[in-house]
């Protein structure tokens, strides 16, 4: 079992790097990259906040969707670009969780982004401390994240 | 050595009724049947129907999904595929299967078993609703108009097969034996045994059966009971008094001649005679009813015992219900 759970996670690895790096031939024109050590320790990020958030994942990583929904950001530059990934990624499956699965990877991404360049003015803390868990709460009550998403005033 | 033992190497008997797939792999294993690449390479099966099963649960809206949710669809499939297991007579041929036709051939087959059982269970429901008795037992009302039907409403077999979403807070007379059953499996026998235990039951007046609830308790209403072997063993007191059993009830002077008429038996002697006793009921009541005969049986000796013990511990009114006032 060990053995074929090995492969297929080598297997994943590869592949996961392999999107990665293709990520910077689309981020480039925003003059942000990553180096293979930072692809490296956003990797090992993941899979540290996976296992903090008691997640599996399948198929698919979310690591690429979250570079091409960001790279365009106005608060986000070569010096920071990693750094903030690390967060986004802590960010997007603490919510996953904290949302009950209710939403899925692209609205999650999707409202994250808008917000962390709207009211959040690329403040991360503000993002995962306020937004995040307002909207955590709207979901709750139960009243439709689009019509949360239009009206900023109610994270402010 | 029987012919099972002949025809199969693998023991069902050494099986774990809840650990069924588990349990045949190490067996195959022991013996020779499955080697280590056999066993790498369902595994990989296993695998391989996990990542399909968690990809139709998940679809493409998201990439992870929580460990515990995780857990409940791999049981879920354990669960589907130990369903089709079990109905192999020799756990060899389920190895045999296992091998030729691969793990996901029988996720299909015990998926389209599970089908079959809701079939069963939907037909039951509808026949236990009809042969209910009015009662106003509580938990008889509410695992019958409430459990069953909400079971059926909300169970999932994709991804929750192995659990029992249902309130089958009544207990039934045979209880011990479908306890170490899962999900649909112990919903089938469960409504199969109530059904069989309202048909016996109706064989008397529902006017008696109640009159004989009040006597065990005047409660009886909200009592954890099973009325069917409340019953039953009214049934054993009339007979062992030669009174007719649609009176359902004996009085305390029949209760003490009871007593008399155990008094200086050795234990096979009043086993003897409550077996010729149920011989007799069996004729009375049973003669066309086989499965109700089957029902009764399995649990047979139970009631020996428990006639047996209540009256050496001088208890037997606790379990042969006495006249407590008069029929209005």
């Amino acid at each position: 079992m060990d053995d074929v759970d090995l492969d297929i996670i080598k297997q994943k690895r590869k592949l996961e790097i392999t999107k990665i790096k293709n990520c910077n031939e689309y981020t480039k024109k925003y003059g942000i990259t990553l180096t293979d050590d930072q692809i490296k320790n956003i990797i090992e990020r993941k899979v540290e906040t996976l296992k903090e958030t008691g997640r599996i994942e399948f198929r698919e990583s979310v690591i690429d969707k979250i570079i091409k929904e960001f790279c365009d950001s106005p608060y986000i530059f070569q010096q920071n670009y990693a750094e903030t990934l690390y967060e986004l990624i802590d960010i997007f499956y603490e919510y996953k969780n904290e949302t009950m699965d209710l939403i899925s990877d692209n609205e999650l991404i999707e409202f994250m982004k808008k917000n962390f360049d709207g009211i959040c003015q690329g403040d991360l803390d503000y993002l995962s401390g306020t937004v995040m868990n307002k909207m955590r709460e709207d979901l709750t009550r139960p009243i439709s994240l689009n019509n949360k998403e239009s009206d900023d005033k109610d994270y402010e | 050595m029987n012919n099972i033992d002949v025809i199969s190497l693998i023991k069902k008997d050494n099986l774990d009724q809840k650990n069924y797939f588990k349990t045949l792999i190490n067996e195959a294993y022991n013996i020779g049947m499955l080697n280590d690449a056999d066993i790498l390479d369902i595994q990989t099966q296993l695998l391989k129907l996990l990542d399909k099963i968690v990809y139709k649960y998940n679809g493409t809206e998201s990439s992870s999904i929580r460990k515990e949710i995780l857990e409940e669809i791999s049981n879920s499939n354990i669960y589907i595929i130990e369903i089709y297991l079990k109905t192999f007579n020799y756990p060899d041929d389920a190895v045999r299967t296992i091998k030729d036709k691969g793990i996901n051939f029988i996720y299909l087959e015990g998926r389209k078993r599970i089908e079959k059982l809701l079939n069963v269970i939907r037909v039951y429901y509808i026949k236990i609703k009809e042969n209910k008795l009015n009662l106003e037992n509580m938990i008889y009302e509410d695992t019958i108009l409430g459990g069953i039907k909400g079971f059926l409403k909300i169970y999932d077999p994709d991804f929750d097969a192995q659990d029992m979403k249902i309130t089958a807070d009544y207990p039934l007379f045979n209880n011990n034996y479908i306890r170490n059953l899962q999900g649909v499996e112990f919903v089938e026998k469960y409504v199969k045994s109530l059904y069989l235990e309202n048909k016996f039951c109706k064989m008397f007046s529902e006017e008696k059966i109640k009159y004989l609830l009040s006597g065990y308790s005047t409660r009886y209403k909200e009592l954890i009971i099973n009325i069917f072997e409340i019953v039953l063993l009214e049934i054993y007191a009339c007979k062992l008094v030669n009174k007719n059993v649609q009176n359902l009830i004996i009085t305390k002077e029949e209760l003490n001649k009871i007593y008399d008429i155990l008094e200086n038996k050795t234990e096979q002697e009043i086993k003897d005679k409550l077996q010729n006793l149920y011989i007799d009921i069996k004729k009375e009541l049973l003669v066309k009813d086989i499965e109700i005969q089957n029902y009764i049986e399995t649990n047979l000796d139970y009631i020996f015992k428990l006639i047996y013990n209540s009256f050496k511990q001088k208890t037997l009114d606790k379990i042969f219900i006495t006249e407590k006032y008069i029929i209005s």
